[in-house]
């Protein structure tokens, strides 16, 4: 099962256009679909942009809970990709479901100690899959009390976990963390928002 | 004791009660612990003694009711209430409906205060010429056009008292500003009677607050 769209959010000034365009470039190869980017800053974005809501104005990465609104503007199977993350073959094979809310398994994070009240997550959100307007609930619960859950919360991994918001987890293998090699070939080097501008893998 | 003693006591015992009970109920929040900590910490109570003290000179004689616009755990209404008239209304108004809990038990034995929960705008616009004075030290949280129309949509003679800041690094500030002066012209007032900035304890930003009509 391939997605409708796939989607990317640029807030800020973290990321530029060029990794959009990059990073739109290399799933080309493997995804025939709509691409679009969330973004506040348009220029030099070379596909379909969506501005960021008006309301509630929010910064960096909390952008990312929107795409699950209902009024986000796609409809179909959709697949969210970090910005920092390098595409090195096709990742389809771990790619296939849809139904529900599917994240990343933080295999390095396997062994770690991490106390309840840490706050602190196995799961990673750079790569997201679900279904246009079926994860509503997911943004109307931000609201309720967004800026405590800003407090509270380092970033919408946490806010997803320790929310209790159902989710399911991709196969180990679909990615593998520079900063801590998976130590098996993987279709998506991700770079944890590190060393982002390191020299990329690109398609001809 | 002072209020300020009596606050801290009670704060103390509000943690010490979240610990008990999270010894058997796995979803206590035990952040709030922080969240409470954070909200008493120095640049708290010196943005709000601050305030406190420009304000006093402009706080109409007939003073019946007051708004503070996310009130939090009622830090500014305590300090508001001891500076006013006991018969006066303070409504402490926040969208995070735990504030309200935590807020009644911090404030015990020293102040009462109405903790409103709902959002600011909600609130607010259900009743803007009820408030004779109108606090808002959350501007950077809150949509630049949502503060000029609290700010403007009110009693003609009610006072407003907002504060903003420069802390731009923060994510969850949305309404930042590079001066004082380019805060006070965002808030749109007819009549500035003060504005003034102050250095965060902690060096990291400036706070800014502008009082007018």
């Amino acid at each position: 099962m391939k997605p409708d769209n796939i989607i990317f959010v640029k807030h800020g000034n973290k990321y530029s256009a060029e990794h959009v365009n990059r990073l739109r470039d290399q799933l080309m190869e493997y995804y025939k679909c709509a691409y679009v980017c969330y973004t506040d800053d348009p220029i030099g974005v070379e596909i379909e942009c969506i501005p960021c809501f008006e309301k509630p104005t929010l910064n960096l990465w909390w952008n990312k809970l929107a795409m699950f609104s209902k009024d986000f503007p796609v409809k179909g199977k959709c697949l969210y990709f970090d910005l920092d993350m390098d595409i090195k073959s096709n990742p389809s094979d771990f790619i296939k479901d849809f139904e529900g809310l599917t994240i990343i398994n933080a295999y390095w994070k396997r062994d770690k100690f991490m106390r309840k009240h840490a706050y602190d997550v196995r799961i990673n959100s750079s790569i997201i899959a679900w279904t246009a307007g079926e994860q509503d609930y997911i943004w109307k619960h931000f609201l309720t009390n967004k800026d405590y859950f800003m407090r509270k919360y380092k970033g919408i991994d946490r806010f997803l976990v320790h929310e209790n918001i159902h989710h399911k987890i991709f196969n180990d293998g679909i990615v593998n963390s520079v900063a801590n090699p998976y130590g098996e070939q993987t279709p998506i080097d991700m770079y944890n928002g590190i060393n982002y501008d390191l020299q990329r893998t690109f398609v001809s | 004791m002072t209020y300020k003693e009596l606050l801290y006591r009670n704060s103390l015992e509000a943690i010490r009660r979240i610990y008990e009970h999270s010894k058997y109920d796995e979803e206590t929040d035990l952040y709030r612990i922080n969240d409470i900590i954070n909200s008493l910490n120095e640049n708290q109570f010196a943005s709000k003694e601050w305030l406190v003290q420009k304000l006093t000179p402009f706080i109409p004689e007939e003073l019946e009711n007051v708004c503070i616009l996310g009130g939090w755990y009622g830090l500014l209404a305590c300090m508001i209430s001891q500076e006013v008239p006991d018969e006066t209304r303070i409504h402490s108004v926040d969208i995070d409906p735990t504030t309200r809990m935590v807020g009644q038990a911090l404030l015990k034995d020293i102040a009462y205060v109405e903790f409103k929960i709902e959002s600011l705008e909600d609130w607010y616009y259900g009743r803007p010429k009820y408030y004779d004075l109108i606090i808002n030290t959350s501007c950077e949280h809150m949509e630049p056009e949502e503060v000029r129309l609290m700010a403007n949509y009110k009693k003609e003679e009610a006072i407003c008292c907002f504060q903003g800041n420069n802390y731009h690094e923060i994510q969850s500030h949305i309404n930042t500003h590079n001066s004082l002066d380019e805060f006070a012209d965002s808030l749109g007032l007819k009549e500035i009677l003060l504005k003034e900035s102050m250095p965060a304890a902690n060096g990291e930003y400036d706070r800014y607050m502008v009082i007018g009509k």
